[in-house]
């Protein structure tokens, strides 16, 4: 057993059939809802267990379904994000890859809640094999009329389809993923009209993530209270944190909110390989700040890590050693942002082009002293004025980096090279 | 929510509309907010992020009221980061800060950003000088940059012989690509790649498949696209801009002219003027060029021996007057004939008839040279309400159902298009397209309902259309005439249920229902009808038809009219307003209501005819049976307007003094005995009247021509010649008179007619005409129906003149459904000949499977189609046979 | 009355064999100062492309109003100057021209420069409207800037 949750039976051999996954009690939660209980009690118990969007914005689910306008006249969409497309983040590829109905059941049920007899799964371009997994595994689910007219013996009718993208990070951001599931270039819309009154199809539309929406099903079986036993008062439930970087052993952990970062690396992940020490943690995926190996003692829930000057976001723990030159990283997660910067504004689209070329003139040895200022005021400028959250992803890593460890800034400008000599390549075993 | 909220914007505090964007806003309290991305016809997007301002919002007590400080001020939230002006909608209590050291600092932050990858090539760049980056980056930028690392480059393209594209220069604002799709219906651009690599161009980079109007280079704020044809002309600073009105369609859009010495350069549209405001078509932004043009007409021409030889102004003028007395003295003034005079500007237009009534005293004056039956001359009002008030092609865009009778708006009325597309686009609109082809509206891009009824079957469509609409009740608020005028309606329309009109029309009888149901319960409508109607062969019967389901839907009320003319040329309105019709004075009185004759007859001091005289087709008929023995052609190539080529030739040979008004010298003034070269719309100023009866005047933009003078002075000379003292100085002074005399236009002032003038109205709207429209008999003979009209590129006999319009439009097709070719064993570029009751015409065929089988499209304003020589349409239509041209040679030899 | 006139045929004879100020124009020229305006030049780059990409900015820059210039495209297969413009007309009107030396600070090309050159008269009024042909430096002096 990995995990409490959504990790307790995550290997278990053939679950992503759905034999295996009614043995497990599987879809059980669906039949003793539907019908059974309103779609209005199962939003106030989500709303209850406090269950927050694991997407990386932390925002309430439960809230988030009642923003839907009872009212409308439009039909409803429910969402699942399974972009996956933070950097670090490898979680939703392996509850998918090993659990699909638990993903379809929740689907089900939150589109109940929600009202909404359409469901879409937007996966990215990569997940094709996934789509796979999915597409037999909805199969089976309709066979076994858990999706369709009427499922589960209720009047209920739902249908769940798959979608792949077609590769871009943008993507991940609920508007844009919806511009990119109706067809469009996938760049982000203009917020307000929110998804749940205008979303997909100008349709009220809830946009969940992947692991958000398998809670739903053991949340509305055992409640909130239940569910509330993990986790903090204001981050309650398990979070799965994927762990990459130079630890014992990397991989998906599921624990509970609120679990020191110091923990999940020494305790789960075995520590340091080779003798090497932690120099920084990007703790939620590659948009976030990063933080100095002095708070790794910090709480894995929302609240603490934003008093730490940083954020949960995804839950991809990156791990940093110290023979890692922080501006090779901050380049490389830079270019990262430069590439996938959708182009719709001004400030991402032409700041993080300007922020790679200082950072390649920085690894190439040409940097010079100003350059440090004007990479953080470069960031500055496209922090909070950027259309979406992707340019403040860009800015934050190097404002970050710059604030906690400038000195390895100011080495590559006076000495030409980097302080610590080993570079990503050596790191992913490529050679240099 | 209050209908309006106070904002504070840099200390102004101003009252504006609940809803009301905050750009809107700075601008109603003039301060300066910069914009690249945000424009007025399209929905916010705050891509650009130039126009960053600090917004705060009033704090709220508990009790919901503001807080308020120890000072009794209110307390004031700021929005901990900057937030876009152009997206950012008012509340009431708002403040905003544009100058403040955190909105500064984003802006110049967003400005340097827009120059890391903008190139300095500003001195080659034609937009230069009149580019928005670079006046912002003058106002707000830097004035040196801390970029100095090389800038990602593109290559540039001509994207067609429209548009030049310059990537680097792009800001990625997406104005060009929302407005062709959101504006023209044209999807035309794109934007590939993404971020900095962002490069917009067309799906498959290759020339752009769209109207060429170049509205996506008038959006650009930067030289990303500019006008190929423009290119390096000259700097803005160089050109004098003189805004006029557009001389092609009748929407009536407000052109500027740069001009530069005695040269146009280039057409624009100016933002927040005109009915169009920025947008131009393909022909208003390219279509001046034969004002340009060399082989303009320099000298009055006089026949001597057989030739047209050049004589001075004053010998062509005595020569015209003492034939026209010599015709008028032998065969009485019923033997002179006026025609022509669409594109007159009102003032000449009257002056025209004038002329015609009061000097030579006939009634013989039509301007609509191009009818194949007579029409009465009231037809066209009572068909709109009877000059009742009219939608504003703005009102059109608010309108939530939209019916097109007949009329492919691409080709005659490229404006109203474009506020129909926005309109369905953003809006809701709903649209009905009653057309044998399918036109670019009726694509299912648009969402409409496409009526494709057979060529022939206007009427029953009609009558379906009427029957459907009553069968919904009584339209509230029907004048007493009308009101009472319903019941024998509804007795006349009876037979034409839904089922018999599918039968009579092939519109399904559902689409039949469903359009006049939308119709009669929309809150906001509009019904638009142009030539395909107006120059049927049973035109009067059509009319009457679409003014009784005017009545029928609820278009048409006591109060205003939502029913709209479009007509052929862009004052066509103008001209039927002042009487260049047989029947009808100026003001619409009836040539034979004494009463109504008698203030022109004093003002003019003249008994007038009181017979209504012949129609431009009768006249056609008299002139060739030499019944009229004098004509004169005003800016109208007869020979190729006149429903029967064969026809007008004889006429032109066998009358004894034809006068024709031209700018150049065309088939009909080299038969004529004088021509007079006058200018072209760029070079005298007057009033023009648009489709919404809206009256606007048009200012000159360069001097006359060396030889030319405006149309009026030619018939004032004439006049003065023929014995009569008129004595106006200027196109103002003949509009005065106007203003006193002609009933809808009293009072008007011509100063208030600049930029926009008034919609006219009548004070006592023409009585109603209801009843059913006939359904004429199906021309005789086999063959395929012939559907004719303008294409966007060409339209009218001016159109041609210039290089760019006629290689946009290619050469003339006739265009077959591929189904029709395969029968008729024609493929793709095949010559085929279409041969009609009085000749032939040889054109390549296309496959277009947008012309409906058992028709073939030819379009009539190319150079080498001469449509009248296949003979007169008549009954309800005209057919043609049309076989491959091989074929034909063989049944020839 | 002696003494004072002494006074001033002493000045006289001072300057009588003093080297005059004065030179025999036309035989004798002066050097001009490096900063002189005179008639404007038109330079070339060392490749012998012209400078002047015909951006107007020097009649716009002109108080004078004596500057004409109509660019055109360059043929890519022969061209005038570098990028895509050049200027087809460029006409300087000597008799409106005031010397001033505004379009020389307005050229973002160092394109146009006021040179030594004062000799500008003519019988014809026609004559004193410099075209390019007049303006432009001949190719052997590509590359030439003055110095300034």
């Amino acid at each position: 057993m990995r995990g409490p949750l959504l990790f307790k039976d995550i290997d278990t051999a053939g679950l992503t059939s759905i034999a295996t996954y009614r043995q497990l009690g599987g879809y059980e939660t669906l039949v003793a809802t539907l019908g059974k209980t309103s779609p209005d009690e199962c939003i106030e118990i989500v709303k209850a267990s406090g269950l927050r969007g694991r997407g990386g914005a932390g925002f309430p689910a439960g809230m988030k379904w009642g923003f839907v306008p009872k009212d409308s006249p439009k039909p409803r969409y429910l969402v699942c994000n399974a972009d996956e497309s933070e950097p670090g983040t490898f979680k939703d590829r392996e509850l998918m890859e090993k659990n699909p109905h638990l993903l379809i059941e929740g689907c089900a049920l939150a589109a109940y809640a929600i009202n909404a007899h359409v469901g879409y799964i937007y996966l990215r371009g990569e997940f094709e094999y996934i789509q796979r997994i999915l597409d037999r595994a909805l199969a089976e689910a309709r066979a076994a009329g858990f999706l369709g007219r009427g499922i589960a013996g209720s009047g209920f009718d739902v249908e769940i389809h798959t979608h792949l993208g077609a590769g871009a990070y943008i993507c991940g951001e609920e508007t844009a993923l919806l511009s990119s599931l109706e067809g469009y270039r996938g760049q982000p819309r203009l917020k307000p009209p929110f998804p749940a009154v205008e979303g997909l199809y100008a349709c009220p539309t809830v946009v969940n993530n992947v692991e958000t929406l398998m809670n739903v099903p053991s949340i509305l079986r055992h409640g909130a209270a239940w569910y509330r036993q993990w986790g903090t008062e204001k981050s309650p439930g398990t979070k799965i944190f994927s762990v990459s970087g130079p630890v014992r052993r990397p991989g998906n952990y599921e624990l509970p909110l609120g679990t020191p970062l110091s923990e999940l690396i020494e305790k789960h992940c075995g520590g340091m390989r080779d003798g090497l020490k932690v120099k920084a943690v990007i703790p939620g995926g590659s948009s976030v700040p990063l933080l100095p190996a002095s708070l790794l003692d910090t709480g894995l829930d929302f609240e603490s890590m934003t008093a730490a000057g940083t954020m949960l976001g995804s839950g991809g723990v990156i791990v940093i050693d110290d023979q890692t030159c922080i501006v090779d990283a901050l380049h490389n997660i830079t270019r990262f942002y430069e590439h996938e910067s959708c182009g719709k504004c001004t400030p991402c689209r032409e700041g993080t082009y300007w922020m790679v070329e200082v950072f390649e003139r920085l690894e190439a040895g040409r940097g010079r002293a100003a350059d440090i200022d004007l990479l953080n005021d470069v960031s500055d400028n496209i922090l909070g004025k950027s259309f979406c959250a992707l340019g403040d992803a860009a800015a934050m890593p190097v404002m970050g980096a710059i604030k906690h460890f400038r000195d390895e800034f100011e080495y590559h400008v006076t000495h030409r090279r980097c302080m610590v000599n080993r570079r990503r390549e050596v790191l992913a075993g490529v050679a240099p | 929510m209050s209908a309006t909220c106070k904002v504070t914007i840099d200390g102004h505090t101003i009252e504006v509309p609940a809803g009301t964007l905050l750009t809107d806003a700075a601008r109603a309290a003039d301060v300066h907010v910069p914009i690249f991305c945000s424009h007025q016809k399209l929905p916010p997007l705050g891509a650009c992020r130039i126009c960053v301002v600090e917004v705060g919002l009033p704090r709220r007590g508990p009790d919901g009221k503001p807080a308020l400080d120890s000072a009794g001020t209110p307390v004031v939230t700021w929005m901990p980061k900057p937030q876009t002006a152009c997206t950012t909608y008012v509340a009431d209590g708002m403040q905003v800060r544009t100058t403040s050291p955190e909105a500064v600092t984003a802006r110049k932050g967003v400005m340097e950003f827009l120059l890391v990858n903008h190139p300095l090539d500003c001195p080659v760049c034609d937009e230069g000088g009149e580019c928005q980056l670079q006046d912002l980056a003058f106002a707000f930028g830097a004035d040196f940059s801390r970029m100095d690392e090389a800038k990602r480059t593109f290559v540039s393209e001509d994207l067609g012989p429209v548009v030049k594209k310059e990537a680097n220069r792009c800001i990625v604002c997406m104005r060009c690509v929302r407005y062709c799709d959101e504006i023209m219906g044209d999807d035309a651009l794109t934007a590939h790649q993404r971020g900095v690599r962002t490069e917009i161009s067309s799906f498959d980079r290759q020339p752009l498949d769209c109207e060429q109007c170049g509205n996506c280079i008038e959006v650009c704020p930067v030289g990303a696209l500019t006008a190929l044809p423009y290119r390096f002309k000259a700097r803005p600073w160089d050109l004098r801009q003189h805004i006029t009105v557009c001389p092609y369609c009748a929407n009536g859009c407000s052109v500027r002219l740069g001009v530069r010495g005695m040269e146009i350069l280039r057409a624009r549209g100016t933002e927040h003027r005109g009915v169009n405001q920025e947008y131009l078509c393909v022909r208003g932004r390219f279509g001046y060029e034969f004002v340009n043009d060399a082989e303009r007409l320099s000298s009055p021409l006089v026949r001597s021996g057989g030739s047209l030889t050049p004589t001075g102004f004053d010998a062509a003028v005595d020569f015209a007057a003492a034939r026209l007395r010599e015709v008028a003295a032998a065969h009485g003034p019923g033997a002179v004939a006026f025609l022509g005079g669409e594109k007159l500007n009102l003032e000449e237009a009257y002056l025209y008839q004038k002329l015609a009534r009061a000097v030579l005293g006939t009634n013989h004056v039509d301007a609509r040279t191009r009818f194949t039956a007579r029409l009465p001359g009231e037809a066209v009002l009572r068909a709109t309400g009877g000059g009742r008030p009219l939608l504003s092609l703005e009102d059109l865009g608010h309108a939530e159902e939209v019916l097109v009778l007949g009329d492919d708006l691409q080709g005659e009325s490229p404006f109203a298009q474009a506020v129909l597309v926005r309109g369905q686009h953003q809006a809701g609109l709903h649209l009905t397209i009653a057309h044998p082809r399918r036109v670019k509206l009726a694509r299912p891009k648009f969402r409409g309902e496409w009526l494709a009824y057979r060529p022939g079957s206007e009427a029953a469509l009609l009558n379906g259309l009427v029957r459907a609409a009553l069968e919904r009740g009584t339209p509230d608020g029907l004048p007493s005439d009308v009101a009472a005028g319903l019941p024998a309606l509804r007795q006349a329309v009876a037979e034409w249920t839904p089922a018999r009109t599918e039968q009579a029309t092939g519109v399904p009888a559902r689409a039949i229902e469903a359009a006049a149901a939308r119709l009669a319960q929309a809150r906001r409508r509009a019904i638009l009808f142009g030539r395909a109607f107006t120059e049927h062969p049973a035109a009067a019967d059509l009319l009457r038809g679409i003014e009784s389901l005017g009545w029928a839907s609820g278009a048409l009320s006591a109060a205003r009219s939502e029913v709209m003319y479009i007509g052929p040329q862009h004052d066509s309105q103008g001209a039927l307003d002042m009487g260049l019709v047989p029947d009808l004075l100026p003001g619409y009185v009836p040539v034979g209501d004494a009463a109504g004759r008698k203030p022109f007859e004093q003002q003019w001091a003249a008994t007038l005819p009181a017979e209504p005289g012949l129609s431009a087709p009768e006249i056609l008929r008299a002139a060739a049976e030499g019944r009229i023995r004098a004509l004169w052609i005003v800016g109208d190539e007869w020979l190729r307007s006149a429903p029967d080529r064969a026809l007008a030739e004889q006429a032109l040979a066998a009358c004894d003094l034809v006068v024709v008004s031209e700018l150049f010298l065309t088939e009909t003034a080299r038969r004529a005995h004088v021509v007079f070269p006058v200018c072209s719309f760029a070079e005298k100023e007057g009033v023009v009247v648009n489709c919404e009866r809206r009256l606007q005047r048009a200012a000159r933009a360069i001097a006359p021509k060396r030889g030319t003078r405006p149309d009026w002075e030619v018939f004032q000379a004439v006049a003065r010649a023929l014995g009569v003292r008129w004595s106006f100085r200027t196109a103002e002074d003949v509009f005065r008179e106007i203003a006193r005399l002609v009933p809808g236009y009293r009072g008007r002032s011509w100063a208030t007619l600049v930029p926009l003038g008034p919609q006219w109205a009548l004070e006592a709207p023409a009585a109603a005409t209801l009843g059913a429209a006939r359904e004429g008999a199906p021309p005789a003979g086999e063959g395929l129906w012939l559907l004719s009209g303008g294409t966007l590129f060409l339209q009218g006999s001016l159109s041609h003149r210039g290089r760019l319009l006629p290689k946009l439009a290619k050469a003339a097709r006739a265009r077959l459904h591929p189904a029709e070719a395969r029968r008729l064993g024609v493929a793709e570029g095949d010559a085929v000949e279409l041969a009609g009751p009085a000749g032939t015409l040889r054109l390549p065929a296309a496959l277009d499977v947008e012309v409906p089988e058992g028709s073939v499209f030819v379009p009539y304003a190319h150079a080498e189609v001469e449509l009248n020589r296949l003979g007169a349409p008549a009954g309800a239509g005209l057919k043609v046979v049309v076989r491959p041209a091989r074929v034909a040679e063989r049944v020839g030899a | 009355m002696l003494k004072e006139m002494g006074q001033g045929l002493g000045v006289t004879l001072q300057n009588l064999f003093r080297k005059p100020f004065t030179v025999l124009y036309p035989d004798e020229k002066l050097q001009m100062l490096p900063r002189f305006r005179g008639l404007h030049i038109l330079t070339r780059h060392e490749d012998g492309l012209e400078r002047c990409v015909g951006c107007e900015l020097c009649a716009v820059a002109c108080p004078a109003d004596a500057i004409f210039v109509a660019a055109a495209e360059n043929d890519p297969q022969g061209p005038r100057s570098h990028g895509e413009r050049y200027a087809e007309r460029y006409e300087i009107n000597m008799l409106r021209c005031i010397f001033c030396g505004m379009c020389e600070e307005a050229c973002p090309e160092d394109a146009i420069y006021l040179e030594k050159n004062y000799e500008l008269s003519d019988y014809q009024r026609d004559a004193f409207i410099y075209t390019k042909d007049e303006l432009l430096v001949p190719s052997e002096k590509a590359g030439y800037l003055p110095q300034r």
